[in-house]
């Protein structure tokens, strides 16, 4: 199987680099140990793991220990508002166009007028 | 009730010596971190409950006591045994009240440093440490405070003395995953005004108000292998200044959020500022291109 296709971090992007050991069955990315979520019995990465959980109000999801699940559910919820992260892997995945729809939506309007948008979406990288 | 004194019996000797300095600094790794961050802030919770619950119940046990010492008069001596117990029980829940005062630590930890933290680790590869410098003491000490004004008058008002405080509780720094170096410092100004006056039959009455001023900073220093510098997107409204040297980009960042309250501040804004800064940058070979 291959490297893991889930990208970590939050202010910026990067590739995990771990070697895979599962296919989520959303998103059908390779996943490693580290990105399968533990509560989807492994069946799931985390990012899917996070959407399907993920209730509207974000005060419903009340975590008082901050554990990695929040910070994944945070991070989407984040990017959703408007942060558009930038990715420095090499690792070219379209799960993240749609993750990241409203960041690219603000950037298109930039692409039009013809300057080169640096910080466009993980397919430029 | 017990819940608390048991969770500081488990913590480890370095958390409960953090307790007694009040203090909580040295370099880890992010994981390690978190974890002694968990403990404390979980214990902090416990013993706020426990300790509210303690205090209640012992002015309850010592009104007891004086009721059966009264009862004791009209139905006799034997209630006195019952007013010697409530005094035991009484001065055992004072103790755990006051000890559970004396370990009482800056909501600061569980409601900003902790979440940061937890959002900085995802930046962060496993083995990288980071620094971080936590005040749990209370805001306002008499060590912290800055300056006290003069009487003065104002309104109706006839006496105003206020005093200022600088808190500056929580400071660190972190080597991210893409080689950026980041470093934060919260102060919180606080201005603590105590203010008389005179009501219109002669009474003279005080009232206190505070209001608090977070300063947060931010420094990234980005490489100049992985970005460049590019226009800035929507701002936080920060004061934002950028500069150069040979190996990286330093953007310098200082937010002022106000509040009436003493509560912690929201943690969001130091996020929003670290991503404020990220959001100048671009990928360098992009740019050059």
């Amino acid at each position: 199987m291959n490297d893991c296709q889930c990208k970590t971090g939050f202010f910026a992007l990067r590739d995990c680099g771990q070697p895979a050991v599962a296919q989520c069955e959303t998103c059908s990315r390779a996943m490693c140990h580290t990105h399968a979520a533990v509560e989807s019995r492994f069946t799931q990465c985390g990012d899917c793991w996070t959407r399907t959980t993920q209730t509207q109000d974000p005060r419903d999801r009340r975590n008082e220990n901050f554990d990695d699940n929040w910070a994944n559910s945070y991070r989407s919820r984040y990017y959703a508002a408007g942060y558009a992260p930038i990715y420095t892997g090499t690792h070219y995945h379209h799960y993240y166009d749609q993750y990241d729809t409203r960041s690219f939506r603000n950037q298109a309007s930039e692409i039009e007028d013809g300057s080169d948008d640096a910080r466009a979406g993980f397919g430029d990288s | 009730m017990f819940g608390a004194l048991r969770v500081l019996g488990e913590l480890s000797p370095a958390q409960r010596t953090m307790l007694a300095k009040k203090r909580f600094a040295g370099e880890f790794t992010p994981e390690a971190l978190l974890d002694q961050m968990r403990a404390l802030a979980a214990f902090d919770r416990s013993g706020d409950a426990d300790r509210k619950k303690a205090g209640r119940w012992a002015v309850a046990a010592f009104f007891q006591v004086v009721i059966g010492a009264v009862a004791s008069l009209f139905f006799g001596r034997w209630l006195l045994l019952y007013s010697l117990a409530m005094a035991v029980t009484a001065v055992v829940l004072a103790f755990i009240w006051y000890r559970l005062r004396l370990s009482d630590i800056s909501k600061n930890l569980g409601a900003v440093a902790l979440p940061f933290v937890a959002i900085l680790k995802l930046d962060m590869k496993p083995d990288q440490t980071l620094t971080v410098d936590i005040d749990l003491s209370e805001p306002m000490l008499a060590r912290k405070r800055q300056a006290a004004s003069p009487k003065y008058k104002r309104g109706a008002y006839i006496k105003i003395v206020d005093t200022k405080y600088a808190d500056a509780w929580f400071s660190g720094s972190a080597r991210l995953a893409d080689a950026t170096v980041l470093r934060w410092r919260v102060v919180d100004n606080i201005t603590l005004s105590k203010r008389t006056k005179r009501t219109p039959r002669g009474k003279y009455k005080m009232s206190t108000r505070q209001a608090k001023r977070s300063v947060i900073s931010v420094a990234v220093a980005l490489s100049r292998k992985s970005y460049a510098i590019g226009p800035a997107e929507r701002s936080t409204g920060a004061k934002a200044t950028v500069s150069a040297s040979d190996k990286n980009h330093m953007i310098r960042l200082v937010r002022k959020v106000k509040s009436k309250s003493l509560d912690p501040l929201e943690w969001r804004a130091l996020v929003d500022l670290v991503s404020d800064a990220y959001r100048r940058a671009v990928p360098a070979t992009r740019s050059a291109a």
